[in-house]
């Protein structure tokens, strides 16, 4: 071989561009704050004290304040430890808020900006507004309303500057038809445009319906600072969806339609104009219930019709799980209602369909941590339906991620899809699918028992690979334990094989269960210190034995052969 | 009248030296299912003037509507032969009673999967070959395939009495036109030849070569006519034999055989195959057809033919075909042949066994293989499953290699992926019965010896297509068929009525059971995708899992056809990709792979899973790769045997065996899936330059170096001018000279190659080869039949995948529009990423 292949081409000369380290742009980011408008984005060096005012007028801080000084009855503050939670892109607001509720608050007050709290911003993060024991969480930015299991929390959506005339210009080139069927919705902060919107086009279009949050989805515990306040008269009977009121249908349409808890039916006719950007997950959910999204950024006033992650690529999700033998259940969220007892839920589901289920919690999931966890064939993930699910659309994940209502479909004996996407917690749980008909299947199941015996054992045909696989590995578990005893006799006489593989079924069963974990840690080829030289060992004992090296030293980022191969 | 019972098929299957497995081969409409309805009925299973038009062994009501076998057919019959015929048969034989298991196969291109799961379980093929046709593209592909799995073929030309009738050659042209066509076999032949088969070359004048006419029943040999005229002349039958093929002449005036075609006074000698063989039978057929009939009664007598009642009534055709049947009936003819010439399981299993066994040829089970021992440990191998009439269920049939099969016998059922000493792909289950597979019916039998093909009842359910299954844990599988089709016209298929879904899916677990080569999958994007050979067999399996497996209305796509994703060039440079934590990096360069080593891969013939150290050595010496590089391979991908390799590279990297399986893992997922349409790659060869890992094992698991190897697997392809390879058929038609221009404007507007052109000697008939892109097939044949005026019918085969040489970021070439749209149907994003998505700096 020649010498240009011995050296590993990648660290020769020619290449020593591409070696320069990969640095951090040094410039200053300049924080934008497009939201704020002209009065910000138009002015250059803005002081400090305007700035403090554009913020203060934003958050509304004069109803904040006014809110945390509420007293008990004893007279006594409510809210002495404040919690503050800002999404990412508004972190670089948090000083100045803190200050200004700082100063404006009376007594002891005790004020937290919450850290860490990038992964499903839209949420109360109860757990980390425990670490500081606070009474109050002061959620900023877009929310969910998603009630939480037990802190108080107040919610300020800011109050975004937006171009109304050209909003409305928009919409008039998006929607050249008058008659069109459309809803106006837009991200909660922006909410408070929508009223004046929705009054200045229902004129020009008679079919207009417009959505307006929720506040009181928040429950008892929560409120939303600031609430604006809808005027609308002609609005007629209102209806929940999509963690929004419609208002301004057609009151015939609303009684014709079948379902009395979901009006997909009739939302199914109308596109949806929305302003902002909404995360994947929600988008998915808008794109289920409504004919055609077009989303519009508020800043630029552009319209994507972007790519809606398909709901295909959810039922080729839900097929493989059908086959999995094991589910890794990812709790996103601790402090969403309901959350344990779904987690119990999930948990059962998988057990009694004879899969077995790892629990984790892994902070803000990605790629590599769930890539960690190799025996997993497919997640199921626990989360807010507003930002909480990953929604793999590229394929970059390992394995496909799910959600519970989709899962609970997977475990159906009968391959099932409803095309819907809930992930609504107490939907989920109130699906009766499951249940009712486990019930049913175990009547069934006693009858046919003598016969389901034999069966018990039978691969399934995977539609995804097309292969046949088996997906059921508690069901195994007896098997193994006969097999043990069978063994075990043998395994003592042939004590005196050095060969441990053997072993197999004692180790498949760990604590009185399966574990699918071992089998795929006996699957591997690299089976732990020295097993590489396995093969040396067994062929010729006269090879010379490993001389002492000195290893390598320096960073893991730059390590010092790196270096000297660099140089070269 | 069955002239046979089970028991006493059932009691010959213990002499295994007097077993014969065989399989019926030929190009779709030679006359195999015709043939064999002669066979059929001389075991008295259909009546003698149905044998022709039956067609007993396409059970379908579609392969009858359709006159096309789909399905390949077994059945078992029982033969006699007498001492003189028996005296010579090489190899050992035990009395004069035979047991034949014959297979019928499908002549049709698309239906090559099926042909190949006959042979695996047959040991002999009989070989169809149409006297006016010729040796086709199918004879060829399935000759070939017969002599892969070391099968001795024998040939029968058929449909002679088309030359006779309709052309009216005269003898010596038929003659030349037998010797062609013999020759043309023996070419293919000896081209694909076992060494260890030794010569399998057919001669008429040894016996191996049949001429006749499976629509009118009758068909001979040379050696039939030598036992007539041996005692005539009074010589050997064997040297009579000779004498009668070839340039022989017999001079009638002097007596005399001479191998000049000429006497001493230079006038024209007549050949003597053309005298003796074949001046009876134009005679014969000329006085019958010519309206003759007294002449030929006396004909008839005094060649000791018996006419019975009413058939001396007959006249014309009618009277020909009862004459010529029994003058020359084309069972004993063929039985003559199979019985005397094709091989016992005994004497085929001593060559077979090293080829059929995954595992050591000195393991125990290759040597019970070896000597077809039905005492030893059971080896069977289940080639495909056939529906019950119970709907859903299949009998699993297959071949007893070794041991003795039994009802509710323990068995371990080992699927294609089964690796011994593991649990993957293993079921340990009681075979419930046994059972004869006769044509359209079953027989229950009790047990069935090695040698033997059986069908089994209850552990469909445990197996897809095929696998082995055993007694001996030790054991390791019979080697997976490969199949010469590929899969590669695809329809997307969906419900038309939501709570049907159950019901598509399990429609699709059956029709993937019932045929050998079709793939039932789920595209990335989620739909469910049918993979067939072609447009008939998409056709036909579109209308089974409607119809029969499924039972519900479908939506079905228009077909697409499949990709692959390789490259044309090294990448311009080394690929880095860092793990999440950037703590880890890995360097790796792709290049194409050899054409015919990627093909090598998929053939089976560069056995993934054979030991490293004589794959390396294969590798080294057929596909000139360097010995050491080969021993490195770390992993094929994808699904761990595809075509295309990580190579190791590296030197002294610290912990590099301890990323081996992540490495392994994030190269399937990245092979499966490649970067420019979602595609599986093909012919790619990564070399692993160098990695860096981090010092604390925590920092280097699966999660790091899983994505990072895809990645840099993506970024490695993307530098090294990514292409795609689209599926080529090659198309063969027959037609007048007229219609060529025909073929060759269709072919142009189709991106066809036109790959030869030629007369067949003696007939008016040309054969035009071409590549023609799957792509561009959808609809040929329509096409065609229109440009030509329905003379020419074309028969399409995969033949290879072509790198289309446009590139694919550009959409106004073929290939780039191909991505686009490809792209777009998938759901991905419009623009083919960049190398710098997934490309890393230091």
């Amino acid at each position: 071989m020649t010498e240009a292949v011995g050296v590993p081409v990648a660290l020769s000369s020619t290449q020593d561009t591409d070696l320069e380290f990969a640095k951090v742009d040094e410039t200053a980011v300049k924080v934008l704050r497009t939201r704020f408008g002209p009065q910000y984005s138009l002015v250059e060096n803005i002081t400090h004290d305007e700035l403090r005012k554009l913020i203060y007028r934003y958050y509304s801080l004069e109803k904040l304040i006014e809110y945390l000084k509420t007293k008990t009855a004893e007279g006594t503050q409510c809210f002495n430890r404040i919690a503050l939670q800002f999404p990412d892109e508004l972190v670089s607001d948090s000083a100045i808020v803190s200050e200004i509720l700082d100063e404006s608050l009376p007594g002891e007050k005790q004020i937290w900006i919450l850290a860490d709290t990038s992964y499903s911003p839209c949420c109360i993060d109860e757990v980390a507004a425990e670490h500081v024991s606070a009474d109050i969480v002061v959620h900023f930015g877009d929310a969910c309303l998603n009630p939480v299991e037990k802190i108080s929390s107040a919610y300020i959506f800011g109050r975004p500057y937006l171009d109304l005339d050209k909003a409305a210009e928009t919409f008039r080139n998006t929607h050249l038809d008058k008659t069109a069927k459309v809803c106006l919705m837009a991200d909660v902060a922006y909410s408070f445009h929508i009223p004046e919107l929705y009054r200045t086009l229902k004129e020009e279009y008679p079919c207009l319906i417009c959505a307006d949050v929720d506040f009181d989805k928040g429950g008892s515990d929560s409120k939303v600072i600031d609430q604006y306040v809808i005027n609308l008269k002609e609005i007629s009977l209102p209806i929940w969806d999509v963690s929004r009121i419609l208002r301004g249908l057609d009151e015939e349409e609303v009684k014709s339609s079948v379902d009395h808890d979901s009006y997909t039916q009739v939302t199914q006719d109308y596109g949806l104009f929305y302003l902002g950007s909404p995360p994947d997950p929600k988008l998915l959910l808008l794109s289920t219930k409504f004919g055609d999204v077009t989303c519009v950024d508020p800043v630029t006033l552009e319209t994507s019709h972007g790519m809606t992650p398909s709901l295909s690529r959810r039922y080729r999700s839900m097929m493989i799980a059908r086959s999995a033998s094991t589910v890794g259940i990812l709790v996103n969220t601790l402090s969403l209602q309901n959350t344990r007892i779904l987690l119990n839920k999930v948990a059962k589901w998988v057990k009694d369909a004879g899969k077995k289920h790892y629990m984790f919690v892994v902070g803000k999931p990605n790629v590599a941590k769930l890539a960690n966890f190799e025996a997993i064939d497919v997640w199921c993930v626990l989360g807010c339906g507003q930002s909480g699910i990953i929604l793999d659309s590229y394929g970059d994940y390992y394995k496909p991620i799910i959600t519970p209502y989709e899962l609970e479909l997977a475990l159906l004996p009968e391959v099932t899809w409803t095309g819907k996407w809930v992930t609504d917690f107490e939907e989920v749980m109130n699906q009766d699918g499951y249940n009712s008909e486990k019930e049913e299947e175990v009547n069934d199941k006693q009858e046919i028992n003598e016969n389901e015996e034999k069966d018990e054992f039978a691969p399934e045909f995977n539609p995804v690979t097309g292969k046949l696989v088996s997906s059921r590995p508690l069901r195994q578990l007896k098997h193994l334990e006969i097999e043990l005893a069978d063994q075990t006799p043998e395994l003592l006489e042939s004590s005196d094989s050095s060969d441990l593989v053997k072993r197999f079924s004692s180790a498949l069963a760990v604590g009185n269960t399966v574990s699918t974990s071992a089998m795929h840690l006996q699957e591997r080829a690299w089976t732990g210190l020295g097993s590489d030289y396995k093969e040396q060992e067994e062929g010729d004992f006269s090879e010379e034995g490993a001389t002492v090296e000195e290893g390598r030293s320096g960073i893991a980022r730059d390590y010092d052969c790196d270096r000297k191969m660099h140089n070269n | 009248m069955v002239n046979f019972t089970v028991d006493q098929i059932r009691a010959l299957m213990d002499d295994v030296t007097n077993v014969r497995n065989m399989s019926v081969i030929a190009h779709v409409d030679h006359g195999k299912s015709t043939l064999t309805d002669s066979l059929v009925q001389r075991a008295g299973i259909i009546s003698a003037g149905k044998a022709g038009e039956a067609r007993y062994t396409d059970t379908r009501k579609d392969e009858q509507e359709r006159g096309i076998t789909i399905k390949s057919t077994a059945i078992s019959l029982y033969a006699e032969m007498t001492d003189e015929d028996v005296k010579e048969i090489e190899g050992e034989t035990n009395g004069n009673k035979f047991l034949i298991n014959l297979i019928d196969s499908p002549g049709h291109v698309d239906f090559s999967s099926e042909v190949t799961a006959a042979l695996r379980v047959t040991d002999g093929a009989l070989v169809v070959v149409d006297t006016v046709e010729g040796v086709c593209v199918q004879t060829e592909t399935v000759l070939r395939q017969s002599l892969g799995e070391r099968i001795k073929p024998v040939l029968i030309i058929n449909k002679v009495d088309r030359a006779i009738l309709e052309l009216q050659v005269d003898k010596e042209e038929l003659y030349q036109t037998f010797l062609r066509t013999i020759e043309s076999v023996n070419v293919v032949i000896s081209t694909y030849q076992d060494q260890v088969l030794g010569d399998v070359q057919v001669y008429p004048y040894k016996g191996t070569v049949a001429f006749g006419s499976g629509l009118h029943g009758w068909a001979f040999t040379i050696r039939e006519f030598a036992t007539k005229y041996a005692k005539k002349f009074g010589v050997d039958r064997l040297k009579m034999m000779q004498r009668l093929w070839g340039d022989n002449y017999f001079n009638p005036k002097s007596k005399k055989w001479t191998n000049k075609g000429t006497d001493h006074n230079g006038q024209a000698l007549e050949r003597s195959f053309n005298m003796f063989v074949l001046d009876p039978i134009f005679k014969l057929i000329n006085t019958i057809m010519n309206g003759k009939t007294e002449v030929a009664r006396n004909m008839v007598e005094k060649l000791g033919i018996q006419l019975k009642g009413d058939e001396k009534d007959l006249e014309g055709k009618q009277l020909m075909k009862v004459v010529m049947r029994k003058f020359l009936p084309a069972a004993d003819a063929m039985l003559e042949m199979i019985i005397i010439h094709l091989p016992s399981p005994v004497t085929a299993q001593k060559y077979r066994a090293e080829l059929l066994y995954e595992g050591p040829k000195d393991d125990a089970n290759c040597i019970a293989i070896k000597n077809c021992d039905p005492k030893a440990d059971l080896m069977l191998y289940v080639s495909k499953m056939v529906p019950t009439s119970d709907k859903g269920r299949f009998y699993a049939f297959g071949r007893v290699f070794a041991g003795t099969v039994k009802s509710g016998m323990k068995v371990r059922i080992q699927g294609p992926n089964y690796v011994p000493g593991k649990k993957e792909d293993l079921f340990v289950k009681a075979i419930q019965r046994t059972v004869l597979m006769m044509g359209r019916f079953v027989e229950a039998i009790d047990d069935c010896p090695a040698g033997n093909i059986v069908g089994m009842v209850g552990i469909d359910q445990y197996l897809l297509k095929s696998g082995t299954l055993t007694t001996s844990e030790s054991a390791y599988n019979l080697k997976v068929m490969k199949f010469s089709v590929s899969p590669v016209v695809e329809v997307a298929v969906d419900v038309k009525n939501g709570n049907d879904l159950p019901k598509l899916v399990e429609g699709l677990k059956r029709l993937s059971k019932s045929d050998p080569c079709v793939l039932c999958y789920m595209s990335p994007s989620g739909e469910h995708i049918v993979a067939a050979t072609g447009e008939l067999h998409l056709e036909v399996c579109l209308q089974d899992l409607e119809q029969d497996h499924a039972g519900v209305p479908l939506k079905v796509s228009p077909p697409v056809v499949s990709y692959r994703e390789t490259v044309s060039t090294e990448s311009s440079k080394v690929a880095l990709s860092k793990s999440p934590n950037k703590h880890n990096r890995i360097y790796l360069k792709a290049q194409p792979m050899d054409a015919e080593c990627a093909l090598a891969i998929e053939d089976g013939k560069i056995d993934v899973r054979a030991d490293v150290k004589v794959r390396a050595r294969i590798m080294a010496d057929d596909y000139g790769w360097d010995v050491s590089d080969a021993r490195k391979i770390w992993c094929f991908g994808p699904d761990g045997q595809g075509p295309n390799v990580v190579v190791d590279q590296t030197k002294a990297v610290q912990y590099l065996n301890e990323i081996k399986d992540h490495v392994n893992a994030g190269f399937q997922w990245a092979t499966k899936e490649g970067p420019v349409i979602g595609e599986q790659m093909r012919g790619i060869r990564y070399n692993m330059l160098d990695v860096t890992l981090h010092a604390d094992a925590i920092h280097r698991g699966a999660g790091q170096i899983m994505p990072t190897m895809r990645r840099v697997t993506f970024a490695a392809m993307l530098l090294a001018e990514p292409k795609i390879q689209e599926p080529v058929f090659l198309v063969e038609v027959q037609c007048p000279e007229n219609a060529i221009g025909g073929i060759y404007s269709v072919l142009n507007k189709k991106r066809g190659q036109i790959v030869s052109e030629e007369q067949r000697p003696g007939t008016p008939l040309f054969t035009v080869k071409a590549y023609l892109p799957v792509n561009e097939s959808f609809g040929f044949n329509g096409e065609l039949r229109q440009a030509t005026g329905g003379q020419a019918f074309p028969q399409m085969i995969f033949d290879h995948w072509a790198t289309m040489t446009g590139d694919v970021t550009d959409k106004t070439s073929k290939a780039g529009q191909i991505v686009f749209d490809t792209r777009k149907r998938r759901g991905l994003k419009e623009e083919v990423p960049g190398y710098e998505e997934y490309y890393d700096r230091l």
